[in-house]
């Protein structure tokens, strides 16, 4: 049974599994499982007041970002990919994901509800800031598109439409403008600032790697299936999606960081992005277009992108493992 | 169909009205961490798979749990430990020692 159909009278056994990775992400989602307030954020209070304007920003500015967008990825997973996969495992990956978005946008909202933050000046960046208003308006042409057509997943242009949206979601607005929030916000922390706020970062980070892993698989398999679908002009379009995606990342953080905080500055996290483009670029068998190394060493103990490389490999030893445990 | 983004005057007349109501969305009512909590994570810590056990790493508030991790063979479950707030002085310190990088980089900056 292939990956993609209609999902309405395939999809209901769960034995055999096809698709063992999507179980194993399972799992693995499984036992991330947290709740916001395991995390006591009201000791970051007095860190938070004693923060400069410009740290107050930056921390605004991330929170309006993605207390919206979290929800706005349920809508892209309930519209764009849930209804087109066949496979019951990857849908049970997908109620646990859909979940967990849920608990990222209740835990910005505690955030929200615990620091002194302006709701109606935060969001109103999302008007003024042009660069925000870019990043918004991409999102909202695909999501338009997930949310008003059905996709015709028998045919080729219609499984492309299916990769497009991928990228679009996953790929770029998880995989790439994402990690870039996460090490603005984790950076407090590098600073012994927003400690409990630095750990529920770390939590989402974590969940959302796994994110990463189950749409690179996805797209990847989809790829595999369906040889139709990866012409060269189609591999040139999604790999330009990224590198514009790139581009605007890189206005974003001019307004998020005009002046530069606690150590970072525009540059310094657009050299991230183009780090984490290359990646995900690798990761889709394109190579790497900037080349450039990471600045921010310590965000790679804060996420789990470099294990994607051999993922497939990884499965089939923890696979072994199982086996002789059970044996 | 207008779904997304917060430009439209609509939302921004909700959000307004949602300024005068001072109550938040929820009552955030489960517990901070649970003993059954615990005692799957204890379970989680035990687990083949190095995936599971970083997960354990990450959220356990157990110190000989974390502890034991701290002496796992993989370098990532390490680093979870490392990262992890509730880890102890002794842990840390142990940690401090490690001979990845990325796990001592984590113990020692938590130690400052």
């Amino acid at each position: 049974m292939p990956i993609l159909g209609t999902g309405i009278q395939e999809g209901l056994l769960l034995k055999p599994v096809t698709y063992q990775w999507a179980m194993d992400l399972y799992d693995q989602a499984v036992a991330n499982t947290w709740f916001p307030n395991e995390v006591q954020l009201g000791e970051d209070l007095s860190d938070f007041e004693k923060m400069s304007d410009d740290e107050r920003h930056a921390l605004t500015h991330l929170m309006s970002y993605f207390n919206p967008n979290e929800l706005l990825v349920n809508k892209a997973l309930a519209f764009g990919v849930y209804p087109y996969v066949n496979a019951a495992e990857c849908h049970l990956y997908l109620a646990k994901q859909m979940w967990e978005e849920a608990n990222h946008c209740m835990s910005f909202e505690y955030v929200l509800e615990t620091f002194p933050i302006d709701r109606e000046a935060a969001y109103e960046s999302h008007v003024t800031v042009p660069s925000m208003a870019a990043k918004e308006a991409f999102e909202v042409k695909f999501i338009t598109r997930m949310t008003e057509q059905s996709l015709d997943i028998t045919t080729t242009e219609g499984k492309q439409d299916f990769v497009r949206n991928l990228v679009a979601y996953n790929v770029i607005l998880e995989g790439i403008w994402f990690y870039s929030g996460f090490m603005v916000a984790l950076s407090f922390r590098q600073r012994n600032l927003l400690r409990n706020f630095g750990s529920l970062i770390d939590w989402i980070v974590r969940d959302e790697s796994l994110h990463l892993k189950f749409g690179i698989n996805l797209i990847l398999t989809v790829l595999e299936e369906n040889p139709d679908v990866a012409t060269p002009e189609f591999a040139e379009e999604i790999k330009q999606m990224i590198l514009d995606a790139v581009t605007m990342e890189e206005a974003y953080n001019r307004d998020l960081l005009p002046n530069g905080i606690l150590g970072l500055n525009a540059d310094y996290i657009n050299t991230y992005v183009q780090y984490l483009a290359d990646r995900r670029l690798e990761e889709l068998g394109f190579g790497a277009h900037y080349g450039v190394a990471n600045p921010a060493k310590w965000m790679a103990a804060a996420n789990d992108t470099l294990e994607l490389v051999n993922f497939f490999e990884s499965i089939n030893t923890s696979y072994e493992v199982n086996a002789k445990a059970g044996s | 169909m207008s779904c997304v983004g917060f430009w439209t005057e609509s939302q921004r007349r909700r959000l307004r009205l949602a300024a005068l109501d001072p109550r938040p969305v929820s009552r955030f009512l489960s517990p901070p961490s649970s003993d059954s909590k615990q005692r799957r994570i204890r379970l989680l810590s035990l687990d083949p798979r190095p995936e599971i056990r970083e997960s354990a790493a990450l959220h356990a508030r157990d110190d000989g749990v974390l502890h034991r991790l701290a002496t796992d063979g993989e370098a990532s479950v390490r680093a979870a430990v490392a990262r992890n707030r509730y880890c102890s002085r002794d842990t840390r310190e142990l940690l401090s020692q490690d001979p990845d990088e990325i796990v001592r980089g984590w113990a020692n900056w938590y130690a400052e």
